[in-house]
Parts: C-alpha cells; sequence; structure tokens
C-alpha cells in the first residue's frame, strides 16, 4: 500500500491528501491568531508523542500505555534546562539533552523489560505503571520539580540569542513532525520495519529465523523515546508550562486512542488522528462537555473492535476499492517494496 | 491506595497493624473481582476501577435518596453486575482471542461510564455515610467499626468465592470452561451463558467493594484509576489465577505501602511510587507471581 | 571440517519437566548433506527434542555441538544464525502478511545486522531465488495472497521454503504432513525431494507416516518415552520387534 513504500509515489490518492494535509498545516499562521497558533503548535507536539508510540505498538506490536513519562521527562529537562542553565544552548537542550535523556530512560526500562521477553498486556501494564510512578515522584519534589503545580514560564527556543517567535516556533514544530514522518517511513519501509511487523505478527517465529528481537525491540524503543523527548521537549518551550500530568498515564492512554482512532501502523494515521481529536476536542468540548469525550470512547470502542487500522485504514480501504475496480491488472509485480504495511 | 485511612488516626503501633490490616483488606476486596475477571478468566478489564467507581456511586445515589446504606451495599453489586453482563455481551464476548484490543475497549468503557458518571452527579466529591457508625476497642485501642466490618466483609467474601470455584457445580463448570472452551461446550455446557455469569459476578464483586469502601474514600468520578491500578498489581503479583495469590498480593503490597509511610513519612506520593517499583521488580524477575497456579495450558 | 566429523551431534541430552523425562539421554548424530526421520508414538518427545535443538528449551543435561562448536548454550536466534532453521508442528508464518512478504522476512534473516537492514529498501536481489522457491512450493501464484488465507497445506510449504529461505546448514522439520489431505502429502514429498536435490542442507523430518518417511529418507531413529529404542534403514526399523510392538499398541489403543 502507498502509505509505506520508501519511494513517495505522488500520484496516489493518500499522497495527495497527505500533501494537503500539509499545505494546510503550512498555511494554518496566515488564518489563525498568535494565540492559536501556539495551540497549534502543542497538537503537533502531541502528534509526534503519537508517531513514537505508532512506531512501537503499531509497527512492532509493544502497547506501551506508558510514554507520556518520556515526552514529560524531555519536557522537564528542557524546563529546567532552560530556565536555570542558560549556558547551555537551547538547541542543545531540544535536540540533543532532551531526547538523549528520555532514549536512556526508554533504554533502561527497555532493557529492563525485554530481557525478561515481557510483552503482551504485561508490557502494557508495566508501562503504565511507570507513567503512574513518574507523575507522583514529580508532584512529589516540590523545590526541585515544583511538585504539584508544575514549573512556570519556560522560555521560549533563543538561537543566537534571538528568542523564536509563536510562529517560528509552530514551523519548527511542525518541520520537526515532518522530518521525523518521513524518516519513520523509511524505517518501516525498510527490510528492517519488516522485522519489526515480523515481531508483531509472531515474535518466535522472527527469533527463530535468527533475529535478534530483543535487540530490535530495545533499539525501537529506545528510538520511541527520544522521539517523545523530543516532542516533550518543544512542547515545554512552546506552552511555557510543564506539570505532572505530562508525564502520567491519563495523557498516555489518551495518545493511543487518538492514534487508534486515526489507525495504528500507519503512522500518518498517528498524526491525522493526534491532530484531528485535539482540534475537535478544544472546539467540541465546550459545546458538548462531557458528552464529547464519552463520544469519543465509544468511537474508540467502535474503531478497537471492527475497524482496528482505523479512520485511515478505513479510507484506504475505500479508495483502494475504487482504484482496483477501475485496474485490477496493476498488482502482480514484484518489485515494490512492503505492500503489507498499512 | 487508602490514603484517607493513614491520615485519619495518630499512629501506633497497635493503630499501624489495625490500618494495614484494614488496607489490605480493602485491596483483597477490591482486587477479588478482577481475580475472575482476568486471573481466571484472563479478560484484561481496564474498567475494573471505574466499575468499583460506580459501585461506590450507587452507595451514594441511594443514600442520598434517602435509604439505608445497608440497601446501598446491596443494590451496588447487582447494578455494577448488570453492567458487567451487559459488557460481556456486547464488547467482551467479541474480543476473548484478541488481549491488548479487549484492553483498549475496556478503556473505552471506563471512560464512558466515567463521562456518564460526572454528568449524572458533577464533578464535586461525595462522600458516603458507613453502614455501621461507632467505634469498636481492639488491641487496646478504639477503632472505627466500619473498618472491622471491611475486614469481616473481605474474609467473608473471599471464603464464599472459593468456595463457590472449588465446591459448587455452577462454579466448577465456570472453572471447567475457562480452562477448555470446547471441551466444556462438547460436554454439554452452555459456555456462553457461562462466560456472562462470571463475568458478571467478578463485575459484582468490584461494585460491592466500591460501596463499601465508598464512606472511607472521597468518591468521585475519577477514583478508580487508582484502584484499577492496584488491583492488576495485586493480582499479577500474588499469581494470577489463585485466590490465595491475591491475599497474598494484597498483604504484601498493602503491607509495604504502610511501612513504606511510616519510613519515608510526609512523602506520601513516594511511598506509593516505591511499592510500584517493587511490584515492578516482582513482575519482571518472578512473573508467575508469589503463589503461581500450578501448571495451567501453555 | 572432514566428511566423517557430523554437522550436530547430540550427547546425552535429557529434557526433565519435574519429575517427568520427556527426553532421556538422548545421543544424535547428523552428517552433513544427510536426510534423517525421526519417529515416534504421540508425546515420545520428539517435539521437545526438536525444542532442544534449536534452543526454545535448555537441556537438564548433555551437550549440543554444531559444526565443531558447543552450542547447548547459545540463544535461540545465535543458533539459528549458526544455520539451525526449524519448521513447527503447528504452523508457525506471519498470517497478517503477504506470501512475499513471509518469504522476505525469512530471507533477509542471515542479513541480521539491524543497521544493515535499515537501509536495505531494495529486494530485487533476493527476487530471484524467492520466485525459483516459491515456484517449487506451488505458490508462485499466490505471491501478494494474505498467509492467513492459504489452506493448511499451502502454510505448511510456506514454511518448509521459508526455513529453505533462511539459508540453513540443517533444517528440521517437524510433522510437515500434519493435517493435510493425500494429494497435498504427496506434493510435500516432491517439496522435500526438490530441496534434498537443490539444497546443500542436512534435514531431520519427524513424522509418524510410514510411507511418507520411506519417500524422503533412508535413515530412521524411533523415539520412545523420550528414549531412541531404535535406528537404522527404514527395513530394518520396520522388521524391529520393539518398534513394531509399539506401533502395533498404538494401534490397538486407537
Ligand atoms: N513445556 C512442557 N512442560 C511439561 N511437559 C511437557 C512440556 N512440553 C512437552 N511436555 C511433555 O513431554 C512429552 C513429550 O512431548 P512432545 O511434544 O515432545 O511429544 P511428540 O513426540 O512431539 O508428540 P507428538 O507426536 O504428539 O507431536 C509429552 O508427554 C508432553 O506432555
Ligand atoms: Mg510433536
Amino acid at each position: 500500500m502507498a502509505t509505506a513504500d520508501a519511494a513517495v509515489d505522488l500520484k496516489t490518492p493518500g499522497e495527495i491528501a497527505k500533501l494537503a494535509g500539509l499545505l494546510a498545516l503550512v498555511a494554518l499562521p496566515l488564518f489563525v491568531s498568535e494565540y492559536q497558533v501556539s495551540t497549534w503548535s502543542t497538537y503537533l507536539t502531541f502528534a509526534l508523542l503519537a508517531l513514537s508510540i505508532d512506531l512501537v505498538w503499531g509497527y512492532t506490536g509493544l502497547l506501551t500505555l506508558g510514554h507520556a513519562a518520556f515526552f514529560g521527562a524531555g519536557a522537564y529537562v528542557t524546563a529546567k534546562l532552560l530556565k536555570e542553565v542558560p549556558a547551555v544552548p537551547d538547541a542543545a537542550v531540544v535536540f540533543v539533552v532532551a531526547p538523549a535523556f528520555a532514549a536512556l530512560l526508554t533504554l533502561g526500562l527497555g532493557w529492563f523489560l525485554f530481557s525478561a521477553d515481557v510483552k503482551g498486556s504485561y508490557f502494557a501494564i508495566t508501562t503504565l505503571i511507570v507513567s503512574i510512578i513518574f507523575e507522583s515522584v514529580a508532584g512529589e519534589f516540590v523545590g526541585f520539580l515544583g511538585g504539584f503545580n508544575g514549573i512556570y514560564g519556560v522560555p521560549s527556543i533563543q538561537v543566537v540569542g534571538f528568542e523564536l517567535t509563536a510562529t517560528m516556533s509552530y514551523y519548527l514544530a511542525l518541520g520537526i513532525l515532518v522530518g521525523s514522518y518521513l524518516f519513520l517511513r523509511l524505517l518501516v519501509g525498510s527490510a528492517f520495519g519488516r522485522v519489526l511487523r515480523g515481531i508483531r505478527g509472531n515474535q518466535e517465529r522472527t527469533e527463530f529465523f535468527g533475529y535478534d528481537t530483543q535487540r530490535y525491540r530495545l533499539i525501537v524503543f529506545t528510538l520511541s523515546g527520544a522521539m517523545a523527548g523530543v516532542a516533550g521537549s518543544m512542547y515545554a518551550t512552546i506552552d511555557g508550562f510543564v506539570s505532572p500530568p505530562l508525564l502520567g498515564f491519563v495523557l498516555s492512554t489518551q495518545v493511543v486512542i487518538w492514534i487508534a482512532v486515526g489507525g495504528r501502523g500507519t503512522l500518518i494515521g498517528a498524526v491525522f488522528g493526534a491532530i484531528l481529536i485535539q482540534y475537535l476536542n478544544s472546539t467540541l468540548s465546550d459545546v458538548l462537555i462531557n458528552y464529547w469525550e464519552m463520544g469519543l470512547a465509544v468511537l474508540f470502542i467502535a474503531v478497537v473492535i471492527g475497524a482496528p487500522r482505523g479512520i485511515v485504514g478505513l479510507l484506504s480501504d475505500t479508495v483502494e476499492g475504487v482504484q482496483t475496480s477501475l485496474d485490477s491488472a496493476n498488482r502482480g509485480d514484484l518489485g515494490a517494496g512492503g505492500e503489507l504495511d498499512d | 491506595m487508602i490514603t484517607t485511612i493513614a491520615s485519619v488516626v495518630p499512629l501506633q503501633l497497635a493503630d499501624r497493624v489495625l490500618i494495614s490490616l484494614t488496607s489490605i483488606s480493602g485491596l483483597v476486596l477490591v482486587a477479588s473481582g478482577l481475580t475472575i475477571i482476568f486471573g481466571l478468566m484472563g479478560v484484561l478489564n481496564l474498567a475494573h476501577g471505574a466499575l468499583m467507581m460506580v459501585g461506590a456511586y450507587t452507595a451514594y445515589a441511594v443514600q442520598s435518596a434517602g435509604f439505608s446504606p445497608w440497601l446501598g451495599i446491596v443494590i451496588a453489586p447487582l447494578v455494577v453486575g448488570l453492567i458487567g453482563v451487559a459488557m460481556e455481551v456486547t464488547l467482551i464476548r467479541r474480543l476473548y482471542d484478541r488481549p491488548l484490543d479487549t484492553l483498549l475497549a475496556t478503556w473505552g468503557i471506563a471512560i464512558v461510564l466515567q463521562e456518564a458518571v460526572t454528568i449524572a452527579f458533577g464533578t464535586s466529591q461525595k462522600s458516603v455515610a458507613p453502614p455501621i457508625e461507632g467505634s469498636v476497642s481492639l488491641l487496646g485501642v478504639t477503632y472505627p467499626a466500619h473498618w472491622a466490618f471491611i475486614i469481616v466483609v473481605t474474609i467473608v467474601v473471599m471464603a464464599i468465592t472459593i468456595g463457590l470455584f472449588a465446591y459448587t457445580d455452577i462454579g466448577i463448570m465456570a472453572l471447567a470452561v475457562i480452562q477448555d472452551r470446547e471441551m466444556a461446550s462438547a460436554v454439554g455446557i452452555n459456555t456462553r451463558v457461562s462466560d456472562r455469569t462470571t463475568f458478571g459476578f467478578g463485575s459484582a464483586l468490584a461494585g460491592l467493594s466500591g460501596a463499601i469502601m465508598a464512606p472511607l474514600l472521597s468518591v468521585n468520578s475519577t477514583m478508580g484509576i487508582a484502584w484499577l491500578a492496584d488491583s492488576f498489581l495485586v493480582v499479577i503479583v500474588g499469581g494470577v489465577g489463585t485466590f490465595t495469590g491475591t491475599i497474598a498480593g494484597g498483604i504484601l503490597l498493602g503491607g509495604l505501602d504502610n511501612l513504606f509511610r511510616t519510613v519515608i513519612s510526609g512523602y506520601t506520593s513516594i511511598a506509593q511510587a516505591a511499592v510500584l517499583v517493587v511490584a515492578l521488580i516482582i513482575i519482571r524477575y518472578r512473573p508467575q507471581g508469589l503463589i503461581p497456579a500450578g501448571e495451567r495450558g501453555e | 571440517m572432514t566428511d566423517t566429523e557430523p554437522l550436530l551431534r547430540a550427547e546425552g541430552l535429557t529434557k526433565r519437566f519435574g519429575e517427568f523425562t520427556a527426553v532421556d539421554d538422548v545421543d544424535f548424530t547428523v552428517q552433513p548433506n544427510e536426510t534423517k526421520a525421526l519417529i515416534g508414538p504421540n508425546g515420545a518427545g520428539k517435539t521437545t527434542f526438536q525444542n532442544l535443538l534449536t534452543g526454545k528449551l535448555s537441556a537438564t543435561e548433555g551437550t549440543i555441538t554444531f559444526d565443531g562448536e558447543d552450542v547447548t548454550h547459545v540463544s535461540p536466534h545465535e543458533r539459528a544464525q549458526r544455520g539451525i532453521i526449524r519448521k513447527y508442528q503447528i504452523t508457525s508464518v506471519y498470517e497478517d502478511e503477504t506470501v512475499l512478504e513471509n518469504m522476505r522476512l525469512a530471507f533477509r534473516s542471515r542479513a541480521s545486522s539491524p543497521w544493515e537492514l535499515l537501509r536495505t529498501h531494495d529486494d530485487s536481489d533476493i527476487r530471484d531465488r524467492i520466485e525459483e522457491l516459491l515456484s517449487i512450493a506451488n505458490l508462485h501464484d499466490e505471491q501478494h495472497t494474505t498467509v492467513g488465507t492459504l489452506s493448511h497445506g499451502e502454510k505448511q510449504w510456506l514454511e518448509i521454503v521459508m526455513a529453505v529461505g533462511a539459508e540453513p546448514e540443517l533444517l528440521l522439520l517437524d510433522e510437515p504432513t500434519s493435517g493435510i489431505s493425500v494429494g497435498e502429502t504427496d506434493d510435500t514429498v516432491d517439496l522435500i525431494e526438490e530441496i534434498r536435490s537443490k539444497e546443500n542442507v542436512a534435514i531431520v523430518v519427524i513424522e509418524h507416516d510410514m510411507d511418507f518417511i520411506r519417500k524422503v529418507s533412508e535413515s530412521i531413529t524411533v523415539l520412545d518415552r523420550g528414549e531412541i529404542i531404535a535406528s537404522g534403514t527404514i527395513d530394518e526399523i520396520e522388521n524391529d520387534e520393539t518398534v513394531q510392538r509399539i506401533y502395533l499398541g498404538e494401534a490397538a489403543d486407537a
């Protein structure tokens, strides 16, 4: 399917839709207020978090219910450094320190869990617990981490003494998101990505073909931790405020819901679901109050049971249905990579 | 965990022991339903905490309608048991062979229940009166009678449940279905009905635990979340699939919780986090739990 | 390696589950390019023995030497890297993926450094070889079919050619004909014949069906209650009294 082909084929409907979406996001700051630009920037950082979870859950089959812990870790380390250690350049904090810190955490946790082959529901539950631990510990360190009140007034990123405006931060976040998306797309479209799907589909079989699946899982989990760390770091600079819920399991599970609704294991579904639901959240939750959350939960249940590939899966099935009825002759050649993933 | 209990009383050793006993009982009571649904049936029910919360709200609703607290304790398991049956019929049944999807779908249900309760009762904290007021004297300390009630109820519930699955036809049949669905239906057991009843029973226990614990807790729509995590840990750490395991898990985690609170006093969340860390380490190094369920299908 | 040094040597291999001994002091060798059959009644310990060879289970006692090196404590994926590849008794393939992707996954397993695979976006180098093996397995026209929709026999063949694609030196086939039709069984015989004639590989095939074994292998080892009770040519085995008793006994039970 086109969604994961390494080579970008601009002619397919899916690619056209993605480009249109990207253009809309590029043009967005022209049409909304500066305050709203910041809000949209945070959507983008959460979309990056969703992307990092989709790599682990959607492709490798490891349902992580605690990824906010690493997002929040990136956010907290950024808040502390930007506020209190001006000697470290901001760019280094966002692109080196935050991802390295989060990656270290995922590397440690990943080693701890994978070396005992903790997987499936136990992996989900243990990661969830980690998220709860992070949240309660951060809430307790009043002096160092601000306790329940968190840390206020995190400055925006400065590059050579020049502070990024809200719009610039927006484009930076968008650039990181698009770059990460393209990188992951290459990754999942490679033979490496195939191994990940192999682990998801049948871990033991993959192991007994000679793949060191523990190593693969560790690489993927660590990479995804680094991405979550960058996402959290960007969030801190954009929103200016970090607090324990950023680490917590409510956020962790929320993002999983966004991905499920958007379409797990498609990358674009994670981005799409994250942005769409956050946007609807902000517009509808005022009007519908609790009915919105409830409706979303019902939609989530329906997707989990009836449409595991989410909205993107449904859309691409429809498009594909139309296409195959138009030209059924195109399939059957051997060359193209990864026609399976979607 | 049971924050409110710990903060009510001055702390002497005898108090400590009673507090520990009460919080261990509470943990075991709340986890008992999950022992059946997750431990025996293998259903990853993330709505367990929400079911318990609905039980607490049922108790509240009954009381605020002017009826006796006892009635709430009777009605809560019925209401929540019915919700459980409805869940099983509409969703769980479709997902028996998809554990991770079960986990997600039940999380969806938890949110639905949480929002439904918020819509019906608002966001403010509710307080629920215990069925037994007054206090008893135990080990030389005066002790709220309701706490003793919790301990007694837990013992009775565990005894009945263990007896039910060990000695009654329904319970034995239910176990047979869980262990080998095809075999059970081959010998003429209606597996659908059996699954439904078992799930409903586990849910009813969650509801009962909510109603019984409610007087000690600040009742709000998100109260289930902490209990959900605790229940899963009690069941897993104790040993999935055994009632004695749940008791052992409750004793270990509840006991540690009280111990850490005493040692690291003033930092409740750190004490709680420390318990969770211990639980993680146990899951990692002893995934079969403290009291593993013998040889069961692999 | 000289011709006489075996590819695989199991010595005193034993596996106990608690009190129960599933594999009991088994000595077993396989020469390079040799095909051996392992037979025995249900519960004899055949699959457990295979699990010991591949590292799914660790041996209670005994040693396994492969290619002249002790692999008794080597991890499963490392053993596979060295060339011990199995086909499971209960077919184990990637049900949600296409036939082609299944093959590619197996084929890339020997490349094996994650970093190398990360840079691999083009599968044209393995294309001809995949087509060749799929043709042998009669799956050439099913390349884009999702494996979950294949017949049981087709999945068995797919798993076998996937295992071949992983470039084994020792191919372990656990009941390649279990649960498939008579017609399909003949095709399985042909498939194994093709593999024997074209590939440089030693094969240990576990089977119940004597007719099948007669067609694919000359050398047979009989396992019963974890112990080797006989080994030799097919005629020797068929005339062996102990073996007859076990098999007749089993037939009488059934
Ligand atoms: N993990 C295990 N734990 C306990 N007992 C086991 C385990 N695996 C196998 N066994 C027992 O070991 C014995 C040998 O089993 P095995 O599967 O190796 O037999 P087999 O020869 O492959 O039989 P079949 O022809 O039915 O496939 C059986 O009695 C089985 O119950
Ligand atoms: Mg076998």
